[in-house]
């Protein structure tokens, strides 16, 4: 699928708050102005969904000190494209529960949304979804990671995310020790 | 290369997180990463054993460290287990890792994981009843379900079961818990020819489909929702001569002899609490005669295809039937005969039923 432009775009321009909106704006730490679907957001974030149900959303744009425009942008496109990839209310509603459990690998949408990231967008958007109580995009980061980290060497690991090695040589064994059991063939 | 360390300075509980979607020996393996990876593994929530199809002897060693070393204040959110086979005492095994501890006399270990759901997959059979106060969903795929062990009543929180190409040789599925119910491309059947019987009154959503062998007895589940039932010809429940159920041809072993509707009560009996209802089947299935079973008095929507309508007289006794129903779909593989009767029936009846056709071709 392709990046969806249309409305996860910066709106520079405030749009005139309507009776009954079915959108809602959000303000990134820097100053700019999402819209995003209302049902979305509140389907996909616990803390959002809260700020619907509370009125504590500002027309003018809700302020959300801790995320990036970058980070805001990508969060407002998947809530988009959440809403866009569900046939429909009927069909969720006849497969209850089966599909959702914590820990569901993503979709093939999914997959590809968040593979386009940068390092450091990754990290921007596990963090957002985290602090907005997202958490289905919290699976999809956190896969994304953990995909990172399969199948390589504790060197290449810390080679990836840069993670520094403060272990003394002698803790290292230690640990090697102590952990035999999860060494086993490989 | 990037600059800074994003991952270690990530919150401990989004750590876990990515923890559980790595295979259990690679996630405790972080360990050696860095000291603060060190022992976040104690407490991550999911356990995922699922890399090849292991044997459970080649893991025991593995899983009895993990349960003595984790930390067991948090129960866990899921064990996924994928295991190819199968020695004695496997089965115990595997419960033992599902069920809680301390529920029993100290005899029995205490490591054990407690999950709320646990996946079990594999070619492994499973038979004695399992013990979990926790357990809130059990997903089975592959395993064959022996003696007692669909018997759930000692695990008074189960809410879903999820049963996907299982060999399911057990009497009884029961729980007293249990809300919603999916048996898909499994095969009934033990020794005897007997129907395994359902016993959910608890339930709220059931899918019934593909399976073979012969299709459970549905025992009352008044909450029932929904409900989707499909009997394809692998079902032992179908007669060579098309029949409902009661041709007395002796070569016949599945269908009943005596036309007393014993045939319409195995599933339609337990379904009429349901609101909404999909049956669909091949054309010689012998389930589905709707002139004894009661009235549907909840259901609103309801599909079927063309051989689950019948003849005129079953499509007029589905509408005696069905007092309350709003939303009919027929789905058919032609424009047949039956679409033009049973469109008389509905006129017949002045009801204000919508009803939509869909074709196949």
């Amino acid at each position: 699928m392709e990046v969806d432009k249309g409305k996860g775009e910066a709106e520079e321009t405030r749009k005139v708050a309507e009776a009954d909106r079915d959108t809602v704006t959000l303000k990134s730490s820097d100053g700019k102005l999402f819209e995003v679907s209302k049902e979305a957001a509140a389907r996909l974030s616990t803390v959002l969904a809260g700020m619907i149900a509370g009125g504590s959303i500002d027309d003018n744009g809700t302020d959300l000190k801790q995320i990036g425009s970058e980070a805001l942008e990508n969060v407002v496109d998947y809530c988009n494209k959440h809403a866009n990839s569900i046939p429909s209310a009927a069909l969720i509603s006849s497969s209850i529960s089966f599909n959702t459990a914590p820990f569901k690998e993503p979709e093939e949408w999914e997959r590809k949304f968040v593979d386009r990231l940068s390092h450091d967008a990754l990290f921007d958007l596990v963090e957002a979804a985290n602090f907005l109580g997202m958490e289905r995009l919290l699976d999809v980061t956190c896969h994304k990671i953990s995909e990172m980290m399969k199948g390589k060497s504790p060197d290449q690991i810390r080679e990836v995310f840069n993670i520094k090695n403060d272990y003394t040589k002698e803790e290292l064994e230690e640990i090697r020790q102590e952990l035999a059991w999860a060494f086993y063939d490989d | 290369m990037v600059a800074a360390d994003r991952i270690s300075a990530l919150p401990d509980g989004i750590l876990q997180h990515v923890l559980g979607f790595l295979q259990a020996d690679e996630a405790v393996r972080t360990s050696v990463l860095a000291p603060c990876w060190r022992d976040l593994w104690r407490t991550m929530p999911v356990l995922r054993i699922t890399r090849r199809r292991v044997f459970v002897q080649s893991i025991r060693r593995f899983m009895d460290h993990l349960f003595l070393l984790r930390d067991r204040s948090g129960l866990l959110d899921a064990l996924l287990i994928d295991c190819v086979r199968h020695l004695e005492d496997d089965a115990l095994n595997i419960n033992l890792w599902i069920r809680d501890p301390g529920t029993h006399c100290c005899a029995r270990p205490r490591w054990c994981a407690c999950p709320w759901h646990a996946d079990v997959r594999g070619h492994v059979s499973l038979y004695p009843p399992l013990v979990s106060n926790h357990l809130t969903r059990l997903e089975l795929h592959g395993p064959t379900l022996q003696a007692q062990y669909l018997d759930f009543s000692r695990c008074p929180g189960l809410k879903d079961l999820k049963m996907t190409s299982c060999k399911i040789c057990t009497g009884v599925v029961s729980s007293l818990s249990l809300e919603r119910l999916c048996i898909d491309q499994c095969s009934f059947g033990g020794d005897d020819r007997r129907r395994t019987r359902i016993s959910a009154p608890r339930l709220t959503w059931l899918k019934l489909t593909a399976n073979s062998g012969r299709t459970p007895v549905l025992e009352d589940m008044p909450l029932l929702v929904t409900a989707e039932v499909f009997i394809d010809d692998k079902s032992e429940d179908t007669c060579q001569y098309k029949d409902q159920g009661y041709c007395d041809e002796n070569s016949c072993v599945n269908c009943y002899g005596s036309d007393d509707g014993s045939a319409g009560c195995v599933l339609l009996q337990g379904l009429a609490a349901a609101a909404e209802l999909k049956l669909r089947s091949v054309p010689q299935a012998v389930l589905l005669d709707w002139r004894f079973c009661p009235t549907f008095s909840k259901l609103k929507t309801l599909l079927l295809d063309g051989w689950c309508v019948g003849t005129t007289d079953n499509a007029l006794c589905i509408l005696q039937h069905t007092p309350v129903l709003e939303n009919l779909t027929l789905e058919l593989l032609k424009v047949s005969l039956f679409v033009a009767q049973i469109s008389m029936c509905y006129h017949t009846y002045h009801r204000s039923i919508n009803v939509q056709l869909r074709h196949f071709s």
